[in-house]
C-alpha cells in the first residue's frame, strides 16, 4: 500500500470518526429497546409454570362428567411432557379476549350433543378449537393441529376398539355384564392414553443443539442488523459517482487500495458497533444486576470463541453488502435490491427461523450464502465449531466479494 | 393539475430512463418468484431418523407408508440401522431417532393382554423440547390405532371367552365406521370464521410481509434520492414553499411503482388469497405506505441521517408488524403506527380494511400539522 492509498485510508480514518457516535447510538438504543422487550418476554415466562407450555381455553358443555375426567387426566396423569394447562372460560367473549391478551394459546369450544354424539359413535359434532388468525401461518399452528391430531386418532381408535366389543358382545348375546365390560375397556384405554409414553423408551443424549433459543435469537439479530446496516453505508460513499474514483487513481490511489481502505472503514465501523453491543451487554450481566438477562445471554456469548465469530461474520456479510453496494450503487435501485436480498439470504441462512425449520436446500444455500456463513460462526462458536465446508466457504466467498467489489469500482470509473 | 401530471410523467421518465432500474424490479419478481418454489420444498420443525428393524413387518410398514405420504410437523428420514439412526441424532442430522423394535405387532398384542412392554419404541433425542415432546404423540398415533384394535381383542378373548374363529365371524373392527376427525380448527378471533388449511406453508407466508416492508423501504430510498436531489440544486427553479411537495411526489412515484411490482410479485408466486381483497388492501396499503414515508423522512433534515435511521426501522418493522414472528401484545399500540401492520393482519381478517381507511386521513391530517410546525423551513 502506498502513502496516497495510506492518506485516503486516514480520510475514510476520519469519515468513519465523523459519523461513528451517531451510527453508535442508534446501534446501543435499538439493541437496548430489543434487550427490553426480551427481559419483559422472559420474565413473564419465568413467572407461569415452568413445565406448562400451552394453556387452552374451553367452553361450551363443560359439566359432563366426562370432560371433566379428560381434562383431569390430561393434567395430572398425562406423562408425555405435553403439559397443556386448560382454564374454563363461561362465553365465547371472554375467552376471545383471553386469545387476544396471549393468555392462551386456543380455546377449544365443546358444543351441545358433543359428548352424546362421541357416546353413540356418530362422531356427527366436532370440537371447535379457536385461534387468533395472526397464528394462522405460523408455526404454533402446525403444532396446534398436530396434536389435534393426535388426540383425534387416540379418541376414535379407543372409540372403535369400544364398539368394536360391543358388536361382539351383541352378536354373542352377552347381556348381563354388558356395561360393566363396556366400562372396564373403556377406563382401561383411558389410563393407557394418558400413560402412553410407556410405549417408548426415551433416552436424551444430553447434546443441546448448538445454541439455546435465547443464543439463536441474539446471534440472529447480530446478522440480520449487519447485514441490512448497507443501507446505511451510503453515508460512507455519499460522494461516490462524482468522478472521486477516478480523481483518487490519479492520484495514486489505484482501484486495489480504494476498495480496501473503503472496506475496511465500513467493517470498522460495523465491528466497532457491535462490539460496543457486546461490550455493554457483556457489563449489564456480569454486574448479575438482572436476572432474566443472564437467561438471555448466556456465558458462551462472552467467550474469545465468539468474539472471533463475531470478526467473522462482519468481515463476510460487510463484504457481501460492500460488493452490493459497488455494483447496484447508492440510488433507489440499489437500495431496493440490496433490501431485498439481505431479507431474503438471511432467511435462507436461518435467520428467521431456525435452519432446521427449513427445507435441506436452504441449508445447502445457507453454507454459501454470506448471512449463512455469518450464523454458523456465531451459533458454533465455542461447541463444535463451523464445519471445514462453512469456513472453505468463508474464504471463497471473500474473495469473490472482493473481486465484484473491484469489478463494479472499474465500471463506476470508466463511466465516470 | 396538468402541471402535476406532467411532473409526475417526468419523475416516472427520470426512473425508467435507467435499464438498471427496470432489470432490479424485474429481480425482485425473480427472487419472489423463486423464492416461493424453495419453500415448497419438504420442510417440517423437526427431523426425525427412522430405523424399522423388521422389514417384513407389516404394522410397521404400514407406519413408514404413512410417514412418507403425510405432511406434518416432521421430516422423516429413514436409516439402515439402529446406530446409523443414533448416529443422525449425535451428528445434529436429526433431532431424534425412532428405533422400531423387531415384531412390533406382537409387542403390542402382548402389551394389550399383559401390561405394557419390556421393549418399546425406543426414542433417541438430542434434549428435550415442547417441538420434541409433541413429535413423541405423533409417534404414538400411529401405533396407537393397532394397540386399540390389539386390547379389543384381549377383552374379547379374556371377558368373554372367544376364540379366534369367532373373530374370524365377528372382527368388525376394520370396519367400524368412526369418523376420525373430531376437530375443526378456526381462526375466527380477531378475524372472520374459516377453517384453516390443511397445508401451512409457514415458509412461504412471511413473502408477503418482506415485500411490503419493501414498499416501505422504496419510499425511504425515493426520499433519500429527492434530497440529493435537492442538495445538488436539482430543485431549485422550485419555490421553497413547494419543495415539501415535490418530495411528497416523487416518493409517492417510487411507492406507487413499489406497490405494483409487489402486485406482480405476489400473483405470480401464487401468494394471494382473495383477490378483492387483496387487491384492494394492496392499494389502501400503497397509500400508508406512501404517507408514512413522507411523515417519517420529514422528520429528518439530512439524506445522511435518514438513511441511517432506515436499517433500524426495517428492523424494527420486522419485529413489529407479523412478518416473521407475532410481537407480543404490549407492543400492539407502536406496531399500529407502521402500515405494514394493518395491511398484514387485511390478509387474514378483511376488518382491517376499515383501520387502513382510518389511517389515512390520520396520517394527512399529522403530515400537515408537521409542515404547519416547521412552514417554510426546511425539514
Amino acid at each position: 500500500m502506498n502513502n496516497r492509498s495510506l492518506s485516503y485510508l486516514r480520510l475514510q480514518y476520519k469519515r468513519a470518526k465523523k459519523l461513528l457516535p451517531g451510527i453508535l447510538a442508534l446501534f446501543l438504543a435499538f439493541f437496548a429497546v430489543i434487550t427490553v422487550v426480551a427481559v419483559v418476554l422472559y420474565s413473564k415466562r419465568d413467572e407461569k409454570d415452568s413445565k406448562v407450555r400451552y394453556r387452552i381455553g374451553i367452553m361450551g358443555e363443560t359439566d359432563s362428567s366426562f370432560v371433566e375426567f379428560g381434562i383431569k387426566a390430561v393434567e395430572n396423569l398425562d406423562d408425555i411432557g405435553t403439559a397443556l394447562e386448560f382454564i374454563q372460560f363461561a362465553d365465547e367473549k371472554e375467552a376471545a379476549r383471553a386469545i387476544d391478551d396471549n393468555e392462551i394459546s386456543v380455546y377449544i369450544f365443546i358444543p351441545d350433543g358433543f359428548i352424546d354424539s362421541v357416546e353413540c359413535g356418530r362422531n356427527d359434532i366436532k370440537l371447535i378449537c379457536v385461534a387468533h388468525e395472526r397464528n394462522r401461518d405460523s408455526i404454533q399452528a402446525v403444532v396446534i393441529r398436530e396434536l389435534l391430531y393426535s388426540a383425534s386418532t387416540f379418541l376414535t381408535a379407543s372409540q372403535c376398539s369400544i364398539f368394536s366389543l360391543q358388536e361382539v358382545m351383541e352378536k354373542s348375546g352377552i347381556t348381563g355384564s354388558f356395561w360393566e365390560i363396556t366400562d372396564d375397556i373403556n377406563l382401561r384405554l383411558l389410563l393407557d392414553i394418558v400413560s402412553r409414553s410407556e410405549f417408548l423408551k426415551v433416552k436424551n443424549i444430553g447434546i443441546s443443539g448448538a445454541e439455546g433459543i435465547e443464543e439463536y435469537y441474539f446471534c440472529a439479530v447480530i446478522v440480520i442488523m449487519l447485514s441490512l446496516f448497507s443501507l446505511a453505508a451510503n453515508t460512507f460513499f455519499v460522494k461516490k459517482g462524482e468522478g472521486l474514483e477516478r480523481q483518487l487513481k490519479f492520484g495514486g490511489v489505484g482501484t486495489f487500495g480504494q476498495v480496501l481502505t473503503e472496506y475496511f472503514s465500513y467493517f470498522c465501523v460495523s465491528f466497532l458497533c457491535l462490539l460496543a453491543v457486546w461490550m455493554t451487554a457483556l457489563a449489564i450481566v456480569k454486574s448479575g444486576i438482572n436476572k432474566p438477562l443472564l437467561g438471555i445471554f448466556p456465558d458462551r456469548l462472552f467467550s474469545a470463541d465468539f468474539f472471533w465469530a463475531l470478526v467473522g461474520a462482519v468481515m463476510i456479510i460487510s463484504a457481501f453488502q460492500f460488493a452490493l453496494y459497488e455494483i447496484c450503487g447508492a440510488g433507489i435501485g440499489g437500495m431496493m435490491i440490496q433490501f431485498v436480498l439481505a431479507v431474503f439470504t438471511c432467511f435462507i441462512s436461518g435467520t428467521f427461523y431456525p435452519i432446521s425449520f427449513l427445507p435441506d436446500i436452504f441449508d445447502t444455500l445457507g453454507t454459501f450464502l454470506p448471512a449463512g456463513i455469518g450464523m454458523r460462526f456465531l451459533l458454533y462458536s465455542g461447541t463444535e465449531g463451523p464445519s471445514g465446508l462453512t469456513v472453505a466457504a468463508f474464504f471463497g466467498i471473500l474473495l469473490l466479494c472482493f473481486g465484484a467489489s473491484l469489478y463494479g469500482r472499474n465500471k463506476h470509473m470508466e463511466r465516470a | 393539475m396538468r402541471e402535476l401530471f406532467t411532473r409526475l410523467f417526468l419523475f416516472q421518465k427520470r426512473l425508467f430512463k435507467s435499464y438498471g432500474f427496470i432489470a432490479l424490479f424485474l429481480c425482485v419478481v425473480a427472487i419472489t418468484v423463486g423464492f416461493k418454489g424453495l419453500s415448497s420444498a419438504e420442510h417440517g420443525a423437526l427431523k426425525i431418523s427412522v430405523y424399522i428393524d423388521d422389514r417384513a413387518d407389516k404394522l410397521a410398514l404400514g407406519i413408514k407408508d404413512r410417514m412418507a405420504r403425510g405432511k406434518s410437523l416432521l421430516r422423516y428420514s429413514f436409516a439402515d440401522s439402529a446406530d446409523a439412526a443414533e448416529g443422525a441424532v449425535e451428528s445434529g442430522k436429526a433431532d431424534a431417532a425412532w428405533i422400531f423394535p423387531r415384531n412390533l405387532a406382537q409387542i403390542l398384542d402382548d402389551a394389550a393382554a399383559e401390561g405394557f412392554p419390556g421393549e418399546a419404541i425406543r426414542v433417541v433425542q438430542r434434549e428435550e423440547t415442547v417441538l420434541l415432546s409433541a413429535s413423541r404423540n405423533i409417534l404414538v398415533s400411529f401405533i396407537y390405532p393397532e394397540y386399540a384394535r390389539a386390547v379389543y381383542e384381549a377383552y374379547a378373548h379374556a371377558e368373554l371367552g372367544l376364540s379366534d374363529e369367532d373373530f374370524a365371524l365377528y372382527d368388525d373392527f376394520e370396519h367400524m365406521n368412526v369418523n376420525e376427525n373430531l376437530f375443526e380448527i378456526n381462526f375466527s378471533v380477531g378475524g372472520s370464521r374459516e377453517r384453516m388449511a390443511e397445508d401451512i406453508n409457514y415458509i412461504a407466508s412471511p413473502i408477503r410481509g418482506i415485500l411490503a416492508l419493501w414498499v416501505l423501504l422504496c419510499g425511504f430510498a425515493g426520499a433519500v434520492y429527492i434530497r440529493r436531489d435537492e442538495s445538488a440544486g436539482k430543485l431549485a427553479l422550485y419555490p421553497l414553499t413547494k419543495i415539501q411537495g415535490i418530495r411528497a411526489e416523487f416518493i409517492g412515484v417510487v411507492v406507487f411503482d413499489a406497490t405494483i411490482i409487489m402486485g406482480i410479485s405476489l400473483f405470480l408466486s401464487g401468494i394471494p388469497t382473495d383477490p378483492a381483497i387483496d387487491v384492494l388492501s394492496l392499494l389502501l396499503y400503497g397509500i400508508c405506505a406512501w404517507l408514512f414515508t413522507v411523515f417519517v423522512s420529514g422528520f429528518f433534515a439530512r439524506s445522511e441521517s435518514l438513511v441511517v435511521f432506515i436499517p433500524f426501522l426495517m428492523v424494527a418493522s420486522m419485529i413489529l408488524c407479523p412478518v416473521f414472528i407475532v410481537s407480543p401484545a404490549f407492543l400492539e399500540p407502536l406496531s399500529t403506527l407502521n402500515p405494514a401492520f394493518f395491511y398484514l393482519r387485511c390478509v387474514n381478517n378483511p376488518a382491517f380494511i376499515f383501520n387502513q381507511l382510518v389511517y389515512i386521513p390520520a396520517a394527512m391530517l399529522l403530515i400537515v400539522l408537521w409542515s404547519k410546525i416547521i412552514k417554510g423551513g426546511k425539514i
